[in-house]
């Protein structure tokens, strides 16, 4: 290319609204990336979701330089081990080659496509997983100079000229930066004084210097997104998801991003984008692994041959996969269909609001084996969009889903009897703050910080050595520098200045409301109704927020369960509520409580509140909590190859690195009332969200859970079922060599994209072997079918999701038990059916 | 799987005896020294480190590397890696000494390039072998001048050889250069630089022990130094750059690993200038607590997400005042020392503590926040104390000083102006940000 030409502007571009246009439409080809301190699962493919699944697959791992299956011998281990059924594999290969008289047409004699094609699934030799790859230098750059740029809590002294923008600062760098000079050359150098300063004028130019034909223009940016989907994720999180004051003084959009990758495809160093390799067969290695000669059979077998061998790792992979989620179905949508009889009704001795997260359910099925208990699953957040200020932090945190914007503003208050302890948590958090001040200013002068290091080595020795060798103890010591925060503070549903109270009546009402119009909890409440959160407890781990409340935006879930029992024990709630019918008893108490899902501990906030006409039934709750809790934990240390005992241990140890399994193994979502699913063994692998179809006549309820909640299960699904299926593309390799930076995420090692996804440690256990066994997201629904099909045609959304295959949808109805599976839109209808009806296959025979 | 009987468990030995021997070692030696037998005191003070934190490496790792496909592997070279650096230590034998030297650094390379399957972390190991190579070769090399020159191989004897002068100063020159490439001094802190590839606990194990043995190597031959001026003055110069060199990097990286390496390269820089000047008690006690304090920060970098730049408790007052106190102090003190050199650290320690104790004192918080912090630091200042009365008393020996008294006064006022300005406001000139950046990213070499 003739690089004068590139220098020079052209006479033709598009317009900054134009490029704007297309810039956003590139920044959707990969997901916001949360940092670490309030992690959020996405889907790695979000932007591939308009695809068919299988496509998407293949799609992304092209784009990505991705694997698109797992190694083949997994799946061959899982099939060895029932967890994948035979049949159900044979059949899915049957579908994939036209159905059962084309599969058993014969290759040679005794041998059909269909054994041909399962000798591809089950005996040839399939590629490993490939090895970690190394940045092109071109994304190596950006890489670093994002690091820098984006970097909010390591580097004492920041980059310069971060108020102008990534672009503009990193244009005003380039000029002393040898790595750029080396890579770009002088001509590279020549560009930096020629190219727009404004991000959107620098693509324009860019596009049009390097003639990107109209129609590709938005593709091929959004393949230069994809490039680096860790600092592209962030750059999107910090646009759509941050509250402005995180990014003041550093502004930085897509665009910024782009047009430094213009620059480089300006100065023609741009590295080719990555391939996959083919690994596929040749067609001579196929059949004579099947123990044929391909040059003596037939043109027309030839070609049979040749047609099981082009078939790709994708395909096979997706094979194996659609059949270890028809196992699953199989075992789990039976047991559903014959559980749809109420059982008789009778008043619980306490009811027990549950977050929908797959780690509640194991819990409630051993709290209520305990005894009369009822327990509900709602979204963790608990239907309040909050945002929360606690005291002495600098930053509210969003305490709701991602979906929502926050939309009142809490603070922390001391509760009341409780302001000495307030005081004392307010003052060691001020030495604290101070302490970390001198310290950090002490290390980083350069004639302070040998001292420091000196006087502070004796310290850490004890340190070292307490929270290796006896970390419980590290832990209990530490904790009593400080009063506990939950016993001193509570979010405060009012605030002295009326104009400031972060609720109106109304809005507490309506929230109070939603509880029981979206889980079909009743108004006749139970003496003492426990409004439970969750959240994880990990020391020294830069992943602890993703094993928090994905519905309280990567937190733990306790203050939004504080709140809303506030409002429902407040007399004037109470009193709009019943004019809404929901007149509940006067004797029910409600009470936030938070189930540490490492520990399986739930600590009962607020205790102090509690009539004493009700502390007999609350200690019963108490101890069916603590049984229940063991119950769990030794279920838990079953999957994790330990002792109960050493789960308490790991809660707390600094080298830690597989707390627990988090939403490991998810599977399902399971929409309906508890009886239902009471009697099944969900295995901890569902997702259960409380609902009662005959509440809910308009299916309003229905679609609320659908389109929120199932969503945020879905990017769940997703995030665990890509991470596993190749941990370096899409999700970030092994925890012990990760390295934190800008306190926000992790890179690898020395360098490299910003990690997106779920370390390795959280999905494969210590032989290597997946923990997570890659399926997509199975939601059963107890309710009409029709409603739900309106619900669905209503849905833009729901209707990419089960159309294209991203979650499968099984309803069962009440009336008959009878399960029907959404058919996507690959599936051949069956016959008798128009194309354009909403069709329902019978499945389970 | 409780069920099936499991193999004996070697990691948990390894463990234990690590533990066991970081305390007897040091309770020997006291008991020893006790009884009134000859005690090798830096040998003993460096063996107790590893000891240490070996243990503590050995047992965070058990669980910490729980899921490693090599995790064998790894323990055996751990334990190689503790024992080659325990005969490094305690050699009498120049044989053993090279052996114990040698196998450490290959090991150590090893360990960086841990994970085999990962192009960097092979890149890494050879960068680290490749310099470990060079310095080895420049140590092996000198050391074989001097048993030629002395017709001895016992390690304490070479030390204290007297020979020619030139010969004397190109053998020196030549350990410089070993123990300049074991410490990470410039032009050899590439190697610890691009080791992120390393899990965490071989870093803390790196950062604590493995680059303090070219501190060990210039405390060892310590009357060779003393005895070769010029080198010295190298040695000075060396440990200026790296200081320069490593705490610029250290300002700038955005990763919490590398800044870490960074600040190791500046106090090695530190610990090594402190040899030049015959501080050899101050410079055993930063190699033991500064290893200390390495191995907690990068055994701790897990917890540095969320976590938010501190502001800063710079008093320009406050800094003025307590550098204008110390300037003086130095002045009364300095030209009337016996061993001036050794006052240089102490007048550093001195100026941290008065510093910090004046910005805490001005802070605006109410006292019950100031009084727990006030009295942290009295006790930080004590043990600071104590460790360098115990590393001085360990090592034994003063040193001639290397540098007339105004040099060193110049020396100190350097430190602190560099402090002083370092602590105005305002961001760094964009040329000096990009090049400090550059060094604390070293490009890659080897496969891609």
């Amino acid at each position: 290319m003739n690089m004068m030409a590139q220098i020079t502007a052209p006479e033709r571009q598009l317009s900054r609204t134009e490029v704007a246009g297309l810039v956003a439409l590139a920044a959707r080809r990969v997901p916001p990336l949360w940092p670490l301190a309030s992690a959020i699962a996405t889907n790695p493919l979000a932007g591939f979701e308009h695809l068919p699944f299988a496509e998407a697959v293949a799609s992304a791992a092209r784009q990505f330089g991705a694997a698109a299956t797992l190694p083949l011998d997994h799946w061959r281990n899982w099939l060895a081990a029932g967890r994948v059924d035979q049949a159900a594999l044979r059949s899915a290969a049957v579908t994939r080659l036209g159905g059962i008289y084309r599969a058993s047409a014969p290759v040679a004699a005794g041998l059909s496509r269909l054994d041909l094609l399962l000798a591809r699934l089950l005996t040839m030799p399939s590629p490993a997983a490939a090895p970690p790859r190394r940045l092109a230098d071109d994304a190596a750059l950006i890489a670093k100079w994002c690091a820098a740029f984006f970097d909010r809590g390591q580097a004492a002294v920041p980059m310069p000229h971060r108020e102008l923008g990534l672009y503009r600062a990193v244009l005003a760098l380039l000029p002393h930066d040898r790595a750029f000079t080396a890579l770009a050359g002088p001509a590279g150098r020549r560009l930096l004084l020629a190219v727009p300063r404004d991000p959107l004028a620098a693509v324009a130019e860019g596009l049009a210097v390097l003639d990107v034909p109209g129609g590709e223009i938005s593709e091929w940016l959004a393949g230069l997104v994809a490039r680096l989907p860790g600092w592209a994720g962030h750059i999107r999180w910090r646009s759509e998801h941050a509250d402005p004051e995180l990014s003041a003084g550093a502004p930085a959009t897509m665009a910024d991003l782009l047009a430094l990758w213009l620059l480089l495809a300006r100065a023609g160093v741009l590295s080719p984008a990555p391939a996959a390799p083919d690994t596929r067969p040749m067609p001579a290695a196929l059949a004579a692994h099947c123990g044929l000669d391909l040059a003596r059979l037939g043109p027309d077998r030839q070609v049979m041959v040749e047609e099981v061998a082009r078939l790709d790792d994708a395909t096979l992979g997706q094979l194996f996969m659609a059949a270890a989620e028809q196992t699953y179905l199989e075992g789990l949508v039976p047991q559903l269909e014959r559980a749809i009889t109420p059982p008789q009704a009778s008043r619980p001795a306490a009811q027990l609001v549950f977050c929908i997260d797959v780690r509640s359910e194991p819990f409630r099925r051993a709290l209520e084996a305990e005894g009369p208990y009822e327990t509900l699953g709602y979204a963790g957040f608990f239907g309040l969009p909050i945002a929360l200020r606690r005291d002495g932090a600098p930053h509210r945190e969003r305490l709701l889903p991602v979906l929502l914007a926050p939309q009142h503003d809490l603070a922390e208050a001391p509760l009341p009897g409780h302001e000495a302890q307030a005081a004392r948590l307010a003052a060691a958090q001020a030495t604290g703050r101070h302490a970390a001040s001198l310290f950090a200013t002490a290390k980083q002068g350069p004639a302070t910080a040998f001292a420091t290091a000196e006087a502070t080595g004796p310290l850490a020795a004890v340190l070292m050595a307490g929270r290796t060798l006896a970390p419980r103890l590290a832990r209990r010591l530490q904790a009593r520098l400080a009063p506990p925060r939950e016993e001193a503070l509570a979010p405060a549903l009012h605030h002295h200045d009326p104009a400031r109270t972060p609720f109106s009546l109304a809005e507490q009402v309506g929230y109070a409301a939603t509880l029981f119009r979206l889980t079909g909890l009743p108004a006749q409440t139970a003496r003492l109704v426990v409004l439970t959160g969750h959240g994880g407890a990990a020391v020294n781990n830069p992943y602890a927020a993703a094993l928090d409340c994905g519905a309280c935006g990567g937190h733990p879930g306790g203050a939004n369960a504080r709140v809303l029992a506030a409002m429902l024990n407040t007399p004037e709630v109470r009193a709009g509520l019943a004019a809404q019918g929901l007149a509940l008893p006067a004797e029910s108490w409600f009470l936030a409580a938070e189930h540490n899902t490492t520990t399986d501990a739930v600590t009962l906030f607020d205790r102090d509140a509690v009539p004493s006409s009700h502390l007999a039934d609350l200690a019963q709750l108490e101890s069916a909590l603590a049984r229940a809790g063991a119950t769990n934990r030794a279920r838990r240390a079953r999957l994790l190859g330990r002792t109960p005992d050493a789960l308490i241990s790991a809660a707390c140890d600094w080298a830690e690195v597989r707390p627990e399994w988090g939403l490991a193994s998810n599977a399902a979502f399971v929409v309906g009332p508890r009886w239902w699913s009471r009697d099944v063994d969900l295995a901890g692998r569902a997702f259960l969200h409380s609902y009662d179809w005959q509440t809910d006549p308009d299916g309003a309820a229905l679609a609320t859970i659908l389109t929120a909640p199932m969503v945020v299960a879905q990017w769940i699904n997703c995030q665990y079922l890509f991470s596993t299926l190749d941990n370096q593309a899409y999700g970030s390799g092994d925890k012990t060599t990760q390295n934190v930076l800008g306190g926000i995420g992790v890179i690898q090692g020395n360098g490299g994209d910003l990690r997106i996804g779920l370390p390795r440690q959280s999905l494969f256990d210590d032989a290597g072997t997946p923990f997570h066994l890659p399926q997509r997201l199975l939601t059963v629904v107890l309710a009409p079918p029709d409603r739900v099909a309106r619900v669905v045609a209503a849905s833009p959304i729901l209707g990419q999701l089960f159309g294209k295959g991203w979650v499968r949808l099984v309803v069962v109805d009440p009336a008959t038990g009878q399960a029907r599976r959404w058919r996507d839109d690959s599936e051949a209808a069956p016959e008798g059916t128009l194309p354009h009806e909403i069709v329902w296959t019978q499945e389970t025979a | 799987m409780p069920d099936q009987p499991s193999p004996p468990d070697l990691t948990r030995t390894l463990a234990a005896l690590l533990w066991a021997g970081a305390g007897a070692v040091p309770l020997g030696g006291a008991a020893a020294h006790l009884a009134g037998w000859q005690v090798d005191g830096l040998g003993l003070a460096m063996a107790s480190l590893t000891l240490f934190v070996g243990a503590v490496v050995a047992s965070f790792s058990r669980r910490y590397l729980r899921a490693d496909p090599h995790r064998g592997r790894y323990f055996i070279m751990l334990g190689l890696l503790l024992g080659a650096v325990l005969l490094t230590v305690t050699a009498r034998h120049l044989a053993l000494f090279i052996a114990g030297w040698v196998a450490s650094g290959q090991l150590l390379a090893g360990l960086i390039g841990h994970d085999h399957g990962w192009p960097e972390a092979r890149a890494a190991a050879r960068r680290a072998r490749l310099a470990f190579a060079l310095g080895d070769a420049a140590l092996i090399t000198g050391l074989a001048l001097l048993a030629g020159g002395t017709g001895t191989l016992q390690v304490g004897e070479l030390a204290t050889a007297n020979l020619p002068a030139p010969v004397a100063t190109l053998a020196a020159l030549l350990l410089l250069a070993g123990a300049a490439a074991r410490c990470a001094l410039p032009p050899f802190a590439g190697w610890l630089l691009s080791s992120m590839t390393a899990p965490t606990p071989v870093s803390a194990l790196m950062h604590a022990g493995l680059v303090n043995a070219g501190g060990f190597l210039l405390l060892r031959f310590a009357p060779l130094f003393e005895g070769a001026p010029l080198v010295r003055h190298a040695a000075l110069l060396l440990g200026l750059a790296a200081v320069v060199q490593g705490h610029a990097i250290m300002l700038v990286r955005p990763d919490i690993k590398r800044a870490l390496a960074g600040s190791t390269v500046a106090q090695m820089g530190f610990m090594v200038i402190s040899c030049a000047l015959g501080a050899y008690g101050a410079a055993l006690w930063h190699i033991i607590a500064h290893g200390l304090f390495k191995a907690w920060l990068f055994l701790g970098s897990g917890g540095a997400v969320g976590v938010r730049r501190a502001p800063l408790a710079v008093r320009p007052g406050a800094a003025l005042g307590s550098a204008a106190l110390i300037f003086a102090g130095a002045l009364l003190l300095v030209p009337g020392a016996r061993a001036a050199g050794g006052l240089i650290p102490l007048l550093l320690a001195a100026l941290t503590m008065l510093n910090t104790a004046i910005a805490c004192l001005a802070g605006r918080q109410p006292l019950r926040v100031r009084a727990p912090l006030l009295l942290g630091l009295a006790a930080l200042a004590a043990a600071q104390a104590l460790g360098l009365v115990l590393a001085g008393a360990l090592i034994g020996r003063e040193a001639p000083p290397a540098l007339p008294t105004p040099a060193l006064l110049v020396l100190l006022v350097g430190f602190i102006a560099t402090w002083l300005w370092q602590a105005r406001p305002g961001p760094l000139p964009a040329a000096l940000y990009v090049r400090l950046l550059n060094a604390g990213t070293p490009t890659p070499k080897g496969d891609a």
